[in-house]
C-alpha cells in the first residue's frame, strides 16, 4: 500500500494532485519535490546543526564555521550511510543469503 | 539547576535561555526549532504534525512545545472534516468540500479541499523536520533547565 502511495505521488498521477500543486498553498499543501526529496536533507542537517552547536559551544567565536563544518559532517555521514546500505543490500545479502534457483 | 528556565523553554523553545540573560543563544535555539518545525509544515504541509495517525512521531513533536499542540489541534479539529458513512473525522479525498455542518462531500469540478493529504517523501521528510525539531527543543530544555557550571560561573562574573 505504501509503496504504492509513493509510486503514485512520484508519478504525479493521485487524482486531483497535479491540480493541487498548481497552486500551493504553503502549510496547507505538501511541497511538490518527490523527485528532488534528497536536497531537503541539507537544509535539515543546517538546522540541526544551528540549534546544536547553540547549545554546546561556551563562546560565540567562530560560532557559524563550526555550524557549517557540523553540517558539511552530517551530510557527509548519510551519504556514507546510504553508500553502506546500499552495498549492503546489493552486494553482502545476496552473498550470504543466496536466492535459491 | 534552574526550574523556571526549563519551563519556559518547553513553552517557548529559547524562551529559557532568553530568561536567563543569553540572548544571542535563545535566538539561535529559538530560530532552529522553530525553523524545523516551521520547515516540515512547509514541506509536509499541516498532515506533518498528525497526533492520531502518527502518533508515535508526535510524542517527539510535542517537546516544540504548545506551538505543537496548536498546530495539531487545528488539524484535527479545525480543517478535518467528518466522513459521512463513518462519522469520523479524517482528510479529505481530492475534490472534496466540507458542507455546512462540516461533513466531507463531493465538491464542484475544480474545486479545492481546505487542505491536502501529503504522501510519501513529503509526508516523511516534512514529519522528520517536525520531529527532529521537537527532539532538539528537549537538548535545549534540559540544557536551560541544568545549566553547566561554568556557563553559571560565566555568567555570574
Amino acid at each position: 500500500m505504501l509503496a504504492s502511495l509513493h509510486t503514485l505521488a512520484a508519478a504525479n498521477t493521485w487524482p486531483g494532485l497535479a491540480s493541487t500543486t498548481l497552486a500551493w498553498r504553503p502549510i496547507l499543501d505538501p511541497l511538490d519535490l518527490h523527485r528532488q526529496w534528497f536536497f531537503l536533507l541539507v537544509p535539515l542537517a543546517f538546522g540541526i546543526a544551528v540549534t546544536y552547536r547553540a547549545v554546546r559551544v561556551n563562546t560565540f567565536e567562530k560560532y557559524w564555521i563550526k555550524t557549517i563544518i557540523l553540517t558539511v559532517q552530517i551530510v557527509l555521514a548519510m551519504i556514507l550511510l546510504g553508500a553502506a546500505s546500499y552495498l549492503f543490500i546489493h552486494l553482502a545479502v545476496p552473498y550470504l543469503l543466496p536466492m535459491p534457483d | 539547576m534552574d526550574p523556571l528556565a526549563g519551563i519556559l523553554a518547553v513553552l517557548l523553545p529559547g524562551a529559557g535561555h532568553w530568561y536567563q540573560g543569553q540572548v544571542r543563544r535563545a535566538l539561535l535555539v529559538g530560530g532552529g526549532v522553530l525553523g524545523l518545525f516551521l520547515g516540515g509544515l512547509l514541506i509536509g504541509g499541516i498532515d506533518a504534525v498528525d497526533s492520531r495517525q502518527d502518533r508515535l512521531w508526535f510524542l517527539g513533536q510535542a517537546f516544540v512545545g504548545p506551538v505543537a499542540f496548536a498546530t495539531d489541534y487545528v488539524h484535527q479539529n479545525v480543517l478535518r472534516g467528518i466522513d459521512p458513512a463513518t462519522m469520523q473525522r479524517r482528510s479529505p479525498l481530492p475534490g472534496e468540500v466540507k458542507d455546512d455542518q462540516g461533513h466531507w462531500v463531493a465538491g464542484p469540478a475544480g474545486s479545492k479541499p481546505p487542505f491536502s493529504k501529503s504522501l510519501g517523501k513529503m509526508n516523511e521528510i516534512g514529519t522528520l523536520y517536525c520531529t527532529i525539531a521537537g527532539m532538539l527543543n528537549l537538548i535545549v530544555i534540559i540544557d536551560a533547565a541544568f545549566p553547566s557550571a561554568g556557563r553559571v560561573r560565566r555568567r555570574a562574573a
